[in-house]
């Protein structure tokens, strides 16, 4: 027992002495969403929300932390119709450094596990409103940074892209109504994942730069969650832009 | 950097692969005509239990349809279109009108007249909670209940003095006659408090491909006694009539299957599909029957729940302030308790 807590304990004070880079960031941008269990229509709108990532270089790895909370709002072309979107996602991976030069870039190339989770709702629709999604997925990451100064005033240029290549997500059949699953119908609910029916790469290029004692950040993300399985197509594509602080 | 470049062409590349596009018609009056029939098409689930040709149809009413068709002559044309579903399950909404297909129920004698039973069966003197009317017939002590939606629920405190205030009386009269239906939920709770046992309650099948016969397998569900709540085990007569359709119309082919209770009235309305919405590019909403729900017996019921003892009423009847659904009724309850006794 008091190894273990003293495993735990170096383990601890490890993480906490490693100097580790919290962000935290306020998204803004667009939303397109689309699933065929609710309409056959694009809705197109807004999107808002919050991410935190954590990042810590062990040289030559580095371990990353990501969630994600958004919410989104669009309507279809004709304009009579909301579709309400909320979603949260949690990823972490870890990367080993390629062999690129410095001067060039650092690059960094890895794996690691995320969960999303999220709901469309289209009011409109009576008995079949809500489309769930559900996905706990192994991803392949990237992450590549690039230092350069400019008037003296140190920037940092980073690009992290994750995809999830396979794992298993949710998604209820055809036409099947929510009232079948809550009357206890749970066959078909799940489904292997893999490029060939979910892709949702998560792009994000940053640039971050000190301002005094604070660290700040501005970036462009690209969220996109398209899964297809039981004839349904189930889309969304997030523009976004973050502002964030680093500590 | 070229392994930068890599990466970056690879991430363009499952950017653009995941954006490709749906198909969807175009926002003209041909292109809504053929999103309606092509949503109906892959989505209305009693084509082949109506014998529908939905193809010929689609040439039927693709013709009425030219780049001149106004919007009012193409909800008149969809409205059509869908009319020949014969279903009241399926409507289109505009922002000036709702299509209704009627015939499910107009073209049948309506065997219930509210004022008759309030002024002629109880002189006004009758409770009213919520959706439900309630009272006890004189002199024969029956109880009656009449529940006018399913979408509003009867609180359980509410249900418990309803059935408690009767605790006297021989025989209950639950009447659905132009309950049109609402939550399956509320279904569920009221058949809780006729049963015993568990029982089950029937059948749910969805759709699971595009195809007119895609249907996955029966899924039974049961319903379980309200063993927290007052039950009523003693007889009890179900009042249906033509307009007692879809959440009333499961209710009646529930009820009809338990032994204490018989149905007396006319064939419900159907409505055994449960509606699945989408809409049309110009923003007109949809509904449809997607999921047919089954009897305790495997057997559809969008046709109607048959009773056991088939009464109709005559307009004289009506004009006379008598009810003989509701005397045949008490009559059976009365009987029943009559040979009991002996």
């Amino acid at each position: 027992m008091n190894r273990c807590l003293l495993i735990l304990f170096i383990f601890w004070a490890s993480v906490v002495s490693a100097q580790p880079r919290h962000t935290l960031s306020v998204l803004a941008g667009s939303a397109h969403t689309a699933d065929t269990y609710l309409s056959p229509l694009k809705y197109s709108g807004a999107s808002t929300g919050i991410a935190y990532d954590y990042k810590r270089l062990y040289q030559p790895s580095m371990f990353s932390l990501s969630t994600q909370l958004r919410g989104s709002r669009t309507m279809n072309p004709a304009r009579n119709a909301v579709m309400w979107g909320a979603d949260l996602m949690l990823s972490s991976h870890y990367m080993w450094r390629l062999p690129v030069p410095s001067a060039i870039a650092s690059v960094y190339l890895g794996s690691g596990a995320s969960i999303a989770a999220g709901a469309l709702y289209l009011p409109r629709n009576g008995n079949n409103p809500v489309s769930a999604s559900a996905r706990i997925c192994a991803d392949a990451a990237i992450h590549c940074t690039h230092d350069i100064s400019i008037h003296h005033r140190p920037l940092t240029f980073s690009l992290t892209a994750t995809l999830p290549v396979t794992g298993a997500f949710f998604r209820q059949a055809y036409g099947e109504l929510y009232y079948e699953i809550y009357m206890g119908n749970h066959s078909h609910l799940i489904h292997w994942a893999h490029p060939g029916n979910l892709l949702a790469p998560d792009i994000r290029a940053a640039v971050s730069t000190t301002v005094g004692k604070i660290y700040l950040t501005g970036a462009y993300t690209l969220n996109v969650e398209n899964s297809y399985s039981h004839s349904i197509t189930h889309r969304c594509i997030y523009h976004s832009f973050a502002a964030g602080i680093s500590f | 950097m070229k392994h930068l470049t890599y990466f970056l062409l690879l991430v363009g590349a499952l950017s653009l692969s995941a954006c490709h596009d749906l198909e969807s018609e175009p926002n003209t009056a041909l292109g809504n005509l053929r999103a309606l029939w092509t949503t109906v098409d892959e989505h209305y689930c009693y084509f082949n239990e109506k014998n529908i040709n939905w193809d010929s149809i689609y040439s039927v009413y693709a013709p009425r349809v030219n780049t001149s068709t106004t919007a009012t002559e193409l909800f008149e044309i969809c409205s059509d279109m869908l009319a020949e579903l014969k279903d009241g399950h399926v409507n289109l909404a505009s922002p000036w009108e709702t299509s209704y297909y009627r015939g499910w129920w107009s073209d049948y004698p309506q065997n219930y007249d509210a004022r008759v039973i309030q002024e002629h069966y109880f002189n006004f003197r009758y409770h009213t909670a919520g959706a439900v009317n309630y009272g006890i017939l004189t002199p024969d002590s029956v109880g009656y209940l009449h529940y006018s939606t399913f979408s509003s629920s009867i609180p359980e405190y509410t249900m418990d003095y309803i059935l408690l205030s009767m605790r006297n009386c021989p025989g209950l009269i639950v009447d659905i006659r132009d309950n049109g239906g609402g939550d399956l939920t509320n279904v569920e709770r009221l058949v809780a408090r006729f049963l015993d046992e568990t029982i089950t309650a029937g059948y749910i099948i969805h759709k699971t491909g595009k195809g007119h016969g895609d249907f996955s397998s029966p899924y039974s569900f049961t319903y379980s006694p309200a063993t927290d709540h007052v039950r009523w085990l003693r007889p009890v007569v179900l009042l249906t009539n033509r307009s007692t359709y879809s959440a009333a119309n499961n209710f009646a082919a529930i009820m009809r299957t338990l032994p204490h209770v018989t149905q007396v009235g006319a064939t419900t309305g159907g409505g055994g599909g449960m509606p699945f919405s989408s809409e049309l590019p110009c923003g007109w909403a949809l509904r449809m029957s997607g999921s047919p729900i089954l009897d305790p017996n495997g057997e559809s019921t969008e046709k109607g729940v048959a009773p056991h003892v088939a009464v109709d009423i005559t307009p004289y009847e009506t004009a006379m302030g008598r009810d003989p659904i509701l005397d045949t009724a008490r009559e059976i309850i009365v009987n029943s308790v009559n040979n009991k006794s002996r």
